[in-house]
């Protein structure tokens, strides 16, 4: 099941081998640490970059989209995919 | 004889339409047909090639299992639709898990679902799957600058300048090392065919799926060929199967043995193109972007959701249809004249009509114009007993730019649509597709996440 979320969070986040990694999240008052990177990709919106991450959280099976857009610097958690 | 393979278990045959061939061997690159029995086989008094065929195993499922594993192990369908819900459209792809369903590409949502109630449905995301076509580009071009880029998931690497020596058994180990990379760096499996062309190539990367390699050797083709039926030759779809089996065609031992000179009464060029497939011959050279022959058409389609009948929300999108395809024409360096409309009336059946302009263009507008008009006239016949569910546009009868163009009338006294559309162009060029549109586009055309221009 994907539900749209499409709503801003709070990432941090390490560059490490000249890749920008995120590492913690944090959305509706909650922390999430990410265990594993699944995928990723980038993509242009005219003249912004859009990167977009798949993770996953330590505890959970579900996988988190995080978008970070280059328009205003900042990170949104645009999906989240859940088995059933 | 047997072809040499290794990997998974056996799956379906060509899945292309009409005897296009697209991309493969055409008209031009016919050697005349002699009387009697044809031709010998393949490459014979000919430079041998070797030619390699990837094709990525069930593409879209297969990047969205490894992006989300939440979906590994169960059937998924990645859809084209405009509906959150996935409950319109049509299949993109489906998981090797959704096919023993019966479950594929093109069939409608609805039915698969139908088929498979616990299928897992997600929208086709085309920018990631771009993204990852990218990076298995660079990764293949490593082996060989001649790397023709087929389809989102298919491509041909001619090896021949990188095989001094070695032979079948160094390409061999080539097409392993890059099936193990593209698994290593991309997380994917790709099914590999090496053959002395592009028609075998293709047809040998099909005798083993998912994460198979199969070899063709030209000495082997008589004996592999023969035997199979003559739908598993390329580009021999159900109208053409149908029209061979009548002629007592079963195999494509059948067709390699019957008279080229009748194949060629009957289907004309296309007959002579069947009878050196059928021997395995295909002289196509593969070709790097940018140096490609002649296009034959430009065209977009798109599902409706829940379909429609009402004939501004229809103008609406085939004025977008419009945009992206004359967007792709101009970047490509194209001018067409034939404006084709088609439409998908329910699920059921559909049809196309066409019109030809006076001059060759690449406006958007011109192209709407005529769509909007034979739109119009289809809407006012009365044949539509149910919603149009598909609206497709194409433009064909092509030429090259460079050719030259002729200026209509409105164009010399107002040569302000000229220049909007260049400037159009440089910004999508250097921003992207997305950066400037129509703001009647903005509602039907953003919701599917699709880039029509891309």
């Amino acid at each position: 099941m994907v539900t749209v979320i499409e709503e801003p969070v709070e990432v941090s986040a390490v560059f490490r081998r000249r890749r920008m990694m995120p590492v913690s999240f944090a959305w509706r008052g909650r922390r999430y640490r990410i265990r594993r990177i699944a995928g990723a990709y980038q993509r242009r919106r005219g003249q912004y970059l859009e990167i977009w991450f798949s993770v996953l959280a330590e505890g959970g099976e579900e996988v988190y989209e995080l978008r970070f857009s280059t328009e205003r610097m900042a990170w949104w958690l645009a999906r989240i995919h859940a088995a059933g | 004889m047997v072809p040499s393979t290794s990997g998974g278990s056996a799956d379906g045959g060509c899945r292309m339409g009409d005897f296009g061939m697209r991309g493969l061997m055409r008209a031009r690159d016919l050697p005349p047909v002699p009387d009697g029995c044809g031709e010998g086989s393949a490459g014979e008094g000919e430079r041998l090639r070797y030619v390699l065929h990837l094709d990525m195993d069930a593409y879209f499922a297969a990047v969205e299992q490894r992006d989300h594993p939440v979906y590994q192990g169960t059937p998924l369908v990645v859809c084209h639709t405009s509906s959150d819900f996935c409950t319109h459209g049509v299949v993109a792809t489906a998981s090797y898990e959704a096919r023993p369903y019966g479950i594929k590409a093109g069939m409608p949502v609805w039915e698969a679902r139908a088929r498979c109630p616990r299928v897992r449905m997600v929208h086709a995301d085309i920018p990631r799957y771009l993204y990852n076509t990218r990076l298995l580009v660079r990764l293949c071009e490593g082996y060989s600058p001649a790397c023709e880029v087929f389809s989102v998931d298919e491509l041909f690497l001619d090896l021949t300048p990188r095989l001094d020596s070695g032979g079948w058994e160094a390409a061999l180990g080539m097409a392993r090392e890059i099936k193990a990379r593209v698994r290593e760096e991309l997380g994917l499996s790709c099914s590999v065919g090496l053959g002395p062309n592009k028609l075998v190539a293709k047809m040998a990367s099909e005798f083993e799926k998912p994460d198979g390699l199969t070899l063709i050797r030209p000495e082997q083709l008589p004996e592999i060929l023969a035997p199979l039926p003559v739908e598993r030759l390329v580009g021999v779809g159900p109208r053409l199967t149908r029209r061979l089996r009548g002629m007592g065609i079963e195999s494509i031992g059948d067709l390699a043995a019957f008279p080229p000179r009748v194949l060629e009464r009957r289907f004309g060029v296309v007959g002579r193109l069947l009878h050196l497939a059928s021997r395995g011959i295909d002289h196509s050279p593969v070709t790097v972007a940018g140096t490609e022959e002649l296009l034959k058409s430009f065209g977009h389609s798109l599902s409706l959701r829940g379909g429609s009948d009402d004939l501004e929300e229809l103008s609406n999108t085939l004025l977008g249809l419009a945009e992206a395809v004359t967007r792709r024409m101009r970047r490509q360096g194209y001018l067409g004249r034939t404006v084709c409309l088609r439409l998908r009336i329910g699920y059921g059946w559909g049809y196309a009509r066409s019109l030809t302009l006076e001059e060759h263009t690449y406006s958007p507008r011109a192209v709407f114009q005529a769509a909007r008009s034979l739109l119009e006239q289809e809407a006012a016949s009365g044949k539509w007993t149910e919603k149009v569910t598909t609206v497709g546009l194409s433009v064909t009868q092509l030429r090259r730019i460079r050719e030259g163009r002729q200026l209509s009338l409105p164009e010399w006294e107002d040569p302000r649509e000229e220049r909007l559309l260049e400037s159009l162009d440089r910004l999508r060029d250097k921003y992207g597709e997305e950066v400037i549109t129509r703001a009647s586009l903005l509602g039907t055309f953003s919701v599917s996440g699709m880039n029509l221009a891309s």
